[in-house]
């Protein structure tokens, strides 16, 4: 979803059209597993989605090295209070909250990444911005 | 025919003097009555003031217009913000792009609570 992203906020989630939901899906094991406990740390400050778009920004980073490392360093571009951030990564305060996400959604039969769903209606795998447009506008009109 | 004295005509001249007189004196009276100068001093006025005052009305254009205008301009916007500032106080468009939630699931949302379209997105970092 990282590609349409940006036009589904502009368009949609800025106007106050769109709520935009976020379900980590867990799918390399323990790296996953680091980013989303991040992203929920950060979300202690109200910065989920800054770091969100920060760790889909540099995701080929995450593959390699101490990935906790990776994404310490990562969030610094994130304006917020990193010691406290630095302190629930290190916790691993989240993990057993993401890891239940993540479960919820294998429960749901969501296997593909991405999946988006538009009020209920699913679009299983990478989708241009016009196609989700399509599900979106009507249901505004 | 009967040959009237030179005298008689002069009686007759004085008569018709005195008449000439008489009537001056008499229209003098009904003009001081009060309607022909009500209507004389009315219509006077009018025209001639009316064209006099023309050359005078660029002083009005001058300054005064405008400065009137401006004086209006000025009391509008006074009386006007009163009403118009009321109702933009309440409304101020909120910057959904910052506004960041939970979900009953406890799952991590963006933009308006109640918005008509709920876009769950599934996906990972990497």
């Amino acid at each position: 979803m990282l590609g349409t992203e940006p036009e589904l906020k502009e368009t949609y989630v800025k106007s106050g059209e769109v709520l935009l939901v976020f379900n980590p899906i867990l799918d390399h094991a323990d790296r996953s597993v680091q980013a989303h406990n991040a992203a929920e740390c950060a979300a202690d400050q109200n910065r989920f989605w800054p770091l969100h778009d920060v760790l889909f920004e540099f995701e080929s980073q995450l593959y390699g090295g101490d990935v906790r490392a990776v994404i310490k360093e990562l969030a610094l571009q994130v304006d917020m209070d990193h010691d406290q951030f630095n302190q629930c990564v290190d916790a691993q305060t989240y993990v057993e909250r993401v890891k239940a996400q993540d479960q919820r959604r294998r429960a749901l039969g969501i296997r593909t990444r991405p999946t988006i769903d538009v009020n209920g209606q699913l679009f299983v795998g990478p989708q241009p911005f016009t196609v989700l447009q399509t599900a979106i506008q009507p249901i505004l009109e | 025919m009967k040959r009237y004295s030179p005298v008689v005509f002069i009686l007759l001249a004085m008569a018709l003097l005195a008449v000439a007189c008489g009537g001056t004196v008499a229209n003098t009276a009904p003009t001081a009555t009060p309607p022909p100068p009500t209507e004389k001093p009315a219509p006077s006025p009018t025209p001639e003031p009316t064209e006099t005052p023309l050359p005078p009305t660029a002083t009005a254009a001058k300054a005064p217009s405008p400065a009137a205008t401006d004086a209006v301009a000025m009391e509008k916007p006074t009386v006007a913000p009163t009403d118009t500032v009321a109702p933009p106080s309440p409304t101020p468009a909120p910057d959904w792009l910052s506004v960041e939630g939970r979900t009953a699931d406890g799952l991590p949302t963006l933009g308006n609570p109640d918005a008509p379209v709920v876009v769950v997105d599934y996906s990972d970092f990497l």
